[in-house]
């Protein structure tokens, strides 16, 4: 079993896109002793090494964002409520009531709500265009707003985590679980020499993992990532995604790379060997870190191993812990073929 | 007042099982009142001068909304229904907890963005309300049983000016208020009986404070509830203004002469208020004591509140400790002239 408290950090910290600090200073500090070394390039991103026992061919990076969606203050109201606007990808209707966190020093606000018994019937059904939501952080004009609050402060939702019975429920599983596993694969002794990056603002267009790669231009590259699984209640089983608990996710494609037909191929066969549970993305959607690294330079050799992750890009997502460990031994198998290619 | 509201918002306790939050109530109202529980659940604190023949009820209801679960699936997930008026539009990928005798966390299912197809705005509907224990389904029958509640998992937290967001302050904010206004007259001589009946299964049908108004027949009655507070969308004439003090309830339902000598005990406590003015029924268990055997004379004051029925409601503690005071001023003066 994992022991899962590091996890745990990463996800009760904040961490929207453009402001990844705290999950930076989490990284570095849990590598502390683990010999590596941490370089911090112009955007943010940590570009990290660890040699291994053996010296490898082939340089291998895998990656993991810092970064989850969220919001940004665009204005202040004159009744002191803040106005928004999301920074990566949220949908409306998870947002309606929820409780977040603003600004470097947490204040607590909720996403208000005109009361259910003061609507039209047809008011009642749908939820109104993010543009025109506001947070309530208690405060009555604009002014007093402004003492605690600046614009372009950055907004998360409440930071939440719980893991029992082999389920974890938390906020930014998507991608702090990838942080998790590349942390934890970091701190192990390693076989062959290893590159890591832990990148920036991946919600607002895949752009630390374009400077990342650059830098460190790697023959081979692992993203790892959460992926949708709509498993659920409601939805038609051709459309499910992957599934939680059916093991780490390998994909032949998204929105935004066809991956490497051979590594995947490899992929599937330490899969094979290893005895660890791994299934196929079952739908052409979404899109990763891959679309940036895959096309970086001259061309990287890309795969992506995910974790079926139900309720992404909201306040609480769901993965299985089994599902965590079959994706850090899937990761750190493939990485050590690759090297060695 | 802060650590009460905080204990009693913390507790769950959805319509029809109250049972967790009540405990708390009888604790503290043990000290100086008679309390007993009835058979629907209430908690009857009563004090003052017992024996009066003029009795006064205060109503606060202590359930809150919630949902109770219909079937639990082969995969993990249960299906619920609403118990009491929850506001649709709030409940996907929140966090809700499942009170099974060992409590389960779970998610309230959301269809992801690329299944939406259109949708992305639409509430969940009634019928379709399902949440995600992650936990297989032969395992979770085990765990859960069919009825058992599920209520949001958010806890009560601080926000500016003494204001405060939890859910369930609806109307735990009452009940804080009715609490806080047997602490201020637990020491006083009274003329009268007070009894404070903390109601259950306002949020379905009202049952709690009928059968207690019933039971307990007193000669007036007050009851204590939340009320809309002036937000973003919500017209002026249909809220109140939070931190502006207690909203005292004028309606045909309502007795006038209650309403009139709130105001003026109001204004004897130089305490802030509100008139709350509504063309009928008021939505509150008001309308059934009213009601009750030959009919109970009754007034209500409300707390101002936003974000009403959602896991974010907000109310100002000053409001909630001014309607306590209110309330006590209202009594002092009501003993007296019973006498």
């Amino acid at each position: 079993m994992l022991n899962l408290s590091f996890l745990k950090k990463l996800c009760l910290a904040n961490g929207i896109s453009g402001d990844e600090k705290k999950v930076s200073e989490l990284i570095q500090k849990r590598l502390r002793d683990s010999n590596v070394e941490i370089k911090i390039d112009g955007m943010g991103n940590l570009l990290v090494t660890k040699k291994g026992r053996k010296r490898a061919k082939n340089k291998v990076l895998l990656s993991a964002h810092m970064d989850e969606v969220g919001f940004i203050v665009t204005d202040i109201n004159s009744d002191g409520t803040l106005r928004l606007e999301t920074v990566g990808g949220v949908d409306r209707k998870v947002l309606y009531g929820k409780s977040v966190v603003v600004g470097s020093n947490s204040i607590n606000g909720v996403i208000s709500v005109k009361p259910v018994h003061l609507l039209k019937p047809d008011e009642k059904e749908s939820v109104i265009p993010i543009d025109k939501m506001v947070v309530d952080i208690g405060a009555d004009s604009r002014e007093e707003a402004l003492k605690y609050v600046s614009l372009g402060d950055s907004v998360s939702f409440l930071p939440n985590y719980c893991d029992d019975n082999g389920i974890i429920m938390a906020k930014a599983l998507d991608d702090r679980a990838g942080c998790f596993i590349l942390t934890e694969i970091l701190r192990e002794e390693l076989e062959c020499d290893l590159t890591c990056s832990f990148v920036v603002q991946e919600e607002v267009g895949l752009r630390g993992a374009k400077a990342a790669a650059y830098t460190l231009d790697p023959d081979f590259a692992i993203v790892v990532e959460a992926t949708t699984a709509s498993d659920i209640p409601g939805c038609d089983e051709t459309n499910n995604v992957c599934c939680v608990g059916d093991g780490a996710v390998l994909s032949f494609m998204d929105r935004s790379t066809i991956y490497d037909k051979e590594c995947l191929a490899l992929a599937l066969k330490t899969a094979e060997e290893k005895n660890i549970k791994v299934q196929l993305k079952r739908a052409v959607a979404g899109g990763n870190d891959a679309g940036a690294i895959h096309t970086s330079r001259s061309g990287v050799r890309t795969i992506a191993v995910s974790l079926p992750c139900r309720y992404i890009h909201s306040q609480t997502g769901l993965i299985s812990a089994d599902d965590l460990e079959s994706s850090l031994e899937l990761v750190k198998e493939t990485a050590m073929k690759l090297a060695v290619l | 007042m802060k650590n009460l509201l905080f204990n009693l918002c913390s507790a769950h306790g959805v319509s029809g099982e109250e049972g967790s939050v009540t405990d708390i109530a009888k604790l503290i109202m043990g000290t100086y009142a008679d309390v007993s529980t009835d058979v629907n659940g209430n908690l009857i604190a009563q004090f003052g001068k017992t024996d009066a023949k003029y009795s006064i009820m205060l109503d606060a209801h202590i359930d809150q909304i919630g949902l109770i679960i219909t079937h639990i699936d082969e995969n993990g997930f249960v299906k619920a229904s609403p118990c009491g008026g929850i506001d649709r539009r709030v409940l996907q990928a929140e966090r809700f907890i499942i009170l099974s005798k060992q409590p389960i966390p779970c998610i309230c299912c959301s269809t992801p963005p690329h299944l939406s197809s259109g949708n992305e705005e639409k509430a969940v509907s009634a019928d379709n309300l399902w949440f995600d224990t992650g936990i297989s389904g032969d395992k979770l029958k085990d765990m859960v049983s069919l009825g058992d509640r599920i209520v949001f998992d958010i806890h009560p937290k601080q926000l500016h000016n003494n204001r405060i967001t939890s859910k369930a302050l609806d109307n735990r904010a009452g009940v804080a208020a009715v609490m806080y206004c047997g602490d201020l007259l637990k020491k006083q001589d009274l003329n009268c009986k007070v009894i404070i009946t903390l109601s259950t299964r306002e949020e379905v049908n009202m049952l709690g404070a009928k059968t207690a108004a019933f039971g307990y027949y007193p000669s007036e009655a007050i009851a204590v509830d939340v009320s809309f507070a002036k937000q973003s969308g919500v017209p002026s004439e249909k809220s109140g203004n939070i931190d502006e003090g207690p909203m005292i309830g004028i309606a045909p339902v309502l007795d006038k002469e209650i309403s009139d000598k709130l105001i003026t005990a109001a204004k004897v406590k130089k305490l802030k208020y509100q008139c709350e003015v509504m063309g009928g029924a008021t939505g509150t268990n008001a309308d059934v004591i009213s009601s009750t055997r030959g009919g109970i004379r009754t007034g209500l004051v409300s707390i101002p509140l936003r974000s009403m029925h959602t896991g974010a409601e907000i109310v100002s503690l000053n409001d909630v400790a001014a309607t306590g005071e209110l309330l006590a001023e209202y009594i002092l003066e009501r003993s007296i002239a019973v006498c």
